[in-house]
């Protein structure tokens, strides 16, 4: 068996598609699996024992050809593709994994005439598509992130439906420890002192905490922990750690540039901590086993891209919509409120954790009154949670949110219990102070409204659809059944309309709405009949949805007993 | 140029020089002095070679041009970091130190000794110029020979960019007499064979126009013309980043504030102004003429004099001209005739000395075009009365009219300004339209135009008198005439032979900056189906298409679109290759 797994993003999410990586080596142990990935990914994918060859296929040069404006340029451009695509096709892969948000990956697949592909793909007629539930909400959880609870780990490793593999894979060796040592050595660190890393870059300014405040943070840790800190990154970012000299001159180690990614994952397994702004380092920590504050500000989400694993911290300044940069347009401006102090008190459980095992309680001072911290922990529900350090009253959002991925894994998740979701509800919503069972009630009675009026809906396309059906296979006027699907259309935009109405119905609109355009063939009958069937999907997901309400409501009533 | 080896040879076979020394350093690496100039470290001399390369940023993908050899450290390095290589040398001496007696580099590259007359024939160089090299200088080799090391410089770029097409923006004004020359410039850019952005303004002139005369005040006039202005700046700055193009020409006028080429500087473009104005009027070339790659101006003499003291370093003297597709002769109708029929004819603005000076022609079935006409007696003169006329019109005022009057404008002399030096374009323009033109002598309008035989000239009122009194009564003559002056119009002086002036001008000097940053090889979809032939998937593919557009991706994006073939598997791998494009611009955006 020959597999493909496609994964042409950024390094960070290649370490999050090693879960995925195991659970298909665990389903085809003596498969020969290959990534294709863009050179900043090669390492990663070099150090993971599941993979057995890496192609490297980088994108970026493509575009710059394309863009050139250059007649050669794109005659190269078209020549890298085309040899690309004869590679893959020349391997015979037996089946692919698309873990990548494009066209063109889906599109790469249906050229390389590989016969199955999990994810994103193309029909024969050259339509873009998605099977199965979990490719399917890998895609439009991106749309529709307030609503998304699960990390993209959680998501990529269910394509293996079956996957319990929860483990990001880093292989550190020996060689890259003995490197990094002597790299420390030669910075007059010696093998028993306590290091703290710090990655100061990130890929927008306004996912960057300022230098000042790291400088600040770094004097803190310092002085409390004994910490030698080290800043890490790229050469480019040199100047980033310049920055923070300037604020705390001669207190850290600058290694920019100095350690190759295996280097740099061995100075992290032997770290106490990394301090990091949304980088592919703190994947790699992650990997490495190095406890991580995720200090999130700007344009990050990171519920859905935080580091995965237990014991590790995100702090961030409260916004409408807890752990997504989506609605944040003051980016810059709020780098500046999250205080050294702040993170402090992050790190404090970060290292207080990794030492005991358990979470110190964290009071709702005035001083942290403006700020979420949150704690890594993986739920009994099998993925990863993102449990408030600070107990505060939940919000309608948070209510909507945990519901929604109470929904997900029940509809996606075959291993999925009641009794699991019970436990993973009592043990988050602990977490939380209010508000009264009363007006947690009165949210889940809104809500189970407005998901039974879409239920409606969607019942009505069914039977729309179904009398579609039947016309056509009875071989009705042509005239009438395009009345029939005119009808379906102004169906489908009474439900667009229910979701603006209904912010909290739109996960479950669009999903439809989506599939609906993934439809596959040309057969009319066929595509009626699936047509049926999504909105069956659609009101079983509104009903699901409604019972989940009720569930958390019952859980909810317990705990605010307790 | 010849491999290494064969150099190696030939070198060996003369007596050593005395003007190299070979040294050993503290390393016990050989190095080599020159007059006093140490050509490498005497500490590290493979450290200082890597750091040159290191800092030089090279693309490994392109060939590189070393000029010097010195003991070839440097070159030994490239070769063994992949790179093609070729190297002149100017000095046989040095040369024969490096490859015969010190042999510390390494064979695998390609190299010149000597002088570089005979280069400009080489085949070899002339294929390595065509591969556009990147240019790495060998720093002592340059202390010891700087005009050798610019006359390569020029020598390469001038093989290099030999009939290459290249990206060109051209910037116009709102309004005024630089406006049409700017259509005429990015046309003649186009017939080239170059790729042209003409990032016109002339849109926004009736915005202008309302916005400012709805105000009595001037200060809120003045404002709102400011903001105007700074947003077509950026516009302009956004168009022509966008367009990415090798060099942009920004004409006068146009609204652009000074750093605006500092900024496409930082892109890595070319700029050049054209200031198509008499400076003597104009000051504001103070303002421009250094913050510009190149400066152009239509005033030789004094000026550029002016312009050296002020530290402007590239500034070369191009006259306007005439555009055969604009400036041509042209059929009239029978009403047209009745218009613009006459004897004497004037079209242009009524500056003071044309006013003065045409109220001694009032005798004359004389018509007179365009506006601030204001002596009163002309009035009966003035056509059309204080409207502007359109090119179309001038074309049609030259063929109604005898005879075409042209006056340099000035401010100072109430005639003929004998101090005139900016010669107009409509002596070009007429003379392109076959019309006959009696002109005053501007100065230097004898080196475009011989002034009896072509545009026959003038001094004076009682002088323009006899040569109208003459030529009206010799027809034939004046036919003649004119003849000439178009031939010498359209073979001398169109705008594509100011394009081209231009374009050699900017390659002399720095066409090793276009090098360094690489041209965009411009080829059309039918020459590289030729290229590739139909015999490949992809030549029989872009056989099918249209030939005469170029072959770049923005364009093929749009050919696909046409759907001539669409589920053939080259037009699949251009729709993937769009998608490729597209998400990377999703994850640029984001990543901003």
């Amino acid at each position: 068996m020959r597999i493909l797994v496609v994964q042409t993003t950024r390094m960070g999410d290649v370490v999050q598609t090693t879960p995925l990586l195991r659970a298909i080596r665990m389903r085809f142990p003596d498969a020969q699996i290959d990534v294709l990935v863009r050179r900043m990914g090669k390492s990663i994918a070099a150090r993971n024992p599941d993979v057995n060859g890496i192609i490297v296929y980088d994108e970026d040069e493509i575009f710059l050809d394309m863009r050139s404006g250059d007649s050669d340029r794109l005659l190269n451009a078209y020549r890298v593709a085309d040899e690309r695509i004869s590679q893959l096709r020349e391997t015979k892969y037996d089946r692919a994994y698309n873990v990548t948000h494009s066209v063109a990956s889906a599109m790469l697949l249906k050229l390389a005439e590989i016969p199955e592909v999990i994810g994103a793909h193309l029909s024969d007629d050259w339509q873009f598509l998605l099977r199965g539930p979990w490719t399917t909400y890998f895609f439009m959880s991106v749309l529709h992130r307030e609503f998304n609870d699960l990390n993209l780990c959680d998501i990529t490793r269910h394509f293996e439906p079956e996957s319990d593999a929860r483990e990001l894979v880093f292989d550190v060796r020996d060689e890259d420890r003995e490197a990094i040592t002597t790299l420390l050595r030669d910075h007059a660190i010696n093998e028993g002192t306590p290091i703290a890393v710090m990655q100061l870059g990130a890929s927008e300014d306004n996912k960057r905490w300022p230098e000042a405040s790291f400088a600040e943070l770094a004097k803190r840790m310092h002085a409390q922990y004994g910490f030698q800190i080290v800043l890490v990154g790229i050469n480019e970012e040199a100047p980033l750690g310049a920055n923070f000299e300037q604020n705390a001159p001669g207190l850290a180690v600058h290694l920019y540039g100095k350690s190759s990614i295996p280097e740099l994952a061995a100075l992290l397994e032997r770290a106490s901590i990394l301090v990091t702004n949304d980088t592919g380092t703190m994947h790699v920590a992650a990997a490495a086993g190095c406890p991580i504050t995720l200090v999130s500000v700007g344009h990050v989400h990171f519920r859905e891209t935080g580091p995965y694993g237990e014991g590790h911290c995100a702090i961030e300044w409260r916004r409408a919509i807890m752990g997504s940069g989506h609605h944040v347009p003051t980016g810059l401006e709020e780098r500046g409120l999250i205080r050294p102090e702040h993170v402090a008190a992050a790190v404090a459980h970060t290292l207080a954790y990794r030492k005991t095992g358990t979470l110190p309680d964290l009071e709702l001072t005035p001083e942290l009154a403006q700020l979420d911290l949150l704690f890594t922990r993986f739920a009994p529900d099998g993925c990863l949670e993102y449990y408030p350090l600070l107990r505060r009253p939940l919000s309608h959002r948070d209510f909507v949110r945990t519901v929604y991925r109470c929904m997900w894994l029940a509809w996606m998740d075959p291993n999925y219990t009641a009794e699991a979701e019970a436990k993973a509800l009592a043990l988050l919503l602990r977490c939380y102070r209010g508000p009264s069972a009363a007006e947690v009630a009165q949210w889940a009675a809104e809500m189970r409204t407005a998901l039974e009026e879409l239920a409606a809906l969607a019942q009505r396309g069914h039977a729309d659809a179904g009398a579609l059906l039947a016309h056509v296979s009875g071989g009705g006027s042509m005239a009438e059944a395009k009345d029939k699907v005119g009808a379906l259309m102004r169906l489908d935009d009474d439900m667009r309309i229910h979701s603006e109405l209904h912010p909290a119905c739109r996960p479950l609109i669009v999903t439809a709405r989506h599939e609906r355009d993934a439809l596959e063939g040309g057969d009319v009958a066929v595509l009626t009949e699936t047509t049926q069937r999504i909105y069956e999907a659609c009101c079983a997901r509104a009903r699901l949805l409604q019972e989940k309400t009720l569930a958390f409501e019952k859980v909810w009533i317990g705990v605010s007993e307790e | 140029m010849r491999p290494a080896p064969a150099w190696r040879e030939e070198l060996a076979r003369e007596a050593p020089g005395t003007e190299a020394v070979v040294e050993m350093g503290r390393k016990g690496q050989p190095t080599l002095r020159v007059e006093g100039v140490y050509l490498h470290s005497r500490y590290d001399p493979e450290r200082e070679a890597a750091q040159l390369i290191d800092s030089a940023q090279l693309d490994p993908k392109r060939p590189v041009l070393v000029v010097g050899l010195g003991l070839g450290y440097h070159v030994a390095a490239l070769v063994q970091r992949g790179f093609t290589v070729a190297v002149l040398e100017p000095c046989r001496g040095i040369a024969r130190a490096a490859l015969a007696d010190a042999a510390v580099v390494a064979d695998g590259f390609d190299c010149w000794v000597g002088g570089l007359d005979a280069l400009d024939g080489n085949e070899a160089f002339q294929a390595l110029a065509k591969r556009m090299p990147q240019w790495l200088v060998h720093p002592p080799t340059a202390r010891l020979h700087p005009q050798y090391v610019g006359e390569a410089a020029e020598l390469l770029a001038r093989c290099a960019l030999r009939g290459t097409h290249l990206s060109v923006a051209v910037v116009g004004p709102m309004y005024g007499g630089s406006l049409p020359i700017t259509d005429y410039l990015a046309r003649a850019f186009e017939k080239l064979g170059h790729r042209v952005l003409h990032a016109g303004n002339g849109l926004a002139w009736p915005l202008y126009d309302a916005a400012t005369k709805s105000l009595q005040s001037a200060q809120a006039q003045g404002q709102l013309g400011g903001l105007l202005t700074h947003f077509l700046n950026e516009w302009s700055y956004a168009r022509v980043a966008e367009f990415a193009p090798d060099i942009c020409v920004v004409m006068a006028q146009a609204p652009v504030n000074p750093s605006f080429a500092a900024r496409l500087r930082e892109r890595g473009i070319i700029t050049a102004f054209w200031f198509v104005e008499n400076w003597r009027h104009m000051p504001y070339w103070r303002d421009v003429a250094r913050e510009y790659d190149f400066f152009f101006h239509i005033q030789p003499g004094a000026f550029e004099t002016t312009l050296d003291e002020i530290g402007c370093a590239n500034h070369a003297f191009v006259q306007t001209g005439c555009d055969p597709s604009i400036h041509r002769p042209v059929e009239l109708t029978e009403d047209e005739r009745d218009e613009f029929g006459c004897d004497l004819s004037f079209a242009g603005a009524g500056y003071p000395n044309r006013n003065a000076f045409f109220r001694g022609l009032t005798d004359y079935d004389f018509k007179i075009w365009g506006v601030n006409w204001t002596a009163r007696e002309l009035a009966g003169k003035v056509q059309r009365r204080e409207q502007r006329f359109t090119p179309d019109d001038f074309m049609k005022m030259v063929a109604a009219a005898k005879i075409n009057l042209n006056l340099h404008s000035s401010t100072q002399a109430d005639g003929v300004d004998p101090k005139c030096d900016a010669v107009n374009p409509r002596v070009f323009e007429i003379a392109a339209a076959g019309g006959f033109q009696l002109c005053d002598p501007c100065i230097g309008l004898e080196t475009h135009f011989d002034l009896e035989d072509e545009v026959p000239a003038y001094t004076d009122l009682a002088s323009l008198r006899a040569r109208i009194d003459y030529y009206l009564a010799h027809p034939g003559e004046r036919v003649a005439v004119a003849k000439r002056a178009q031939e010498r119009a359209l073979a001398e002086h169109t705008y594509e032979h100011r394009a081209q002036q231009m374009l050699d001008f900017i390659i002399a000097r720095q066409g090793h900056r276009l090098l360094r940053k690489g041209v965009r090889v411009q080829r059309t979809i039918g020459e590289t189906a030729a290229m590739l032939g139909k015999e490949s998937a992809l030549g029989a593919y872009l056989a099918q298409l249209p030939p005469a557009l170029l072959f770049t991706h923005d364009v093929m994006k749009e050919v696909i679109n046409l759907d001539i073939d669409a589920t053939s598997y080259p037009a699949r791998v251009f729709n993937y290759l769009t998608e490729v494009r597209s998400f990377a611009e999703i994850l640029l955006k984001e990543d901003r």
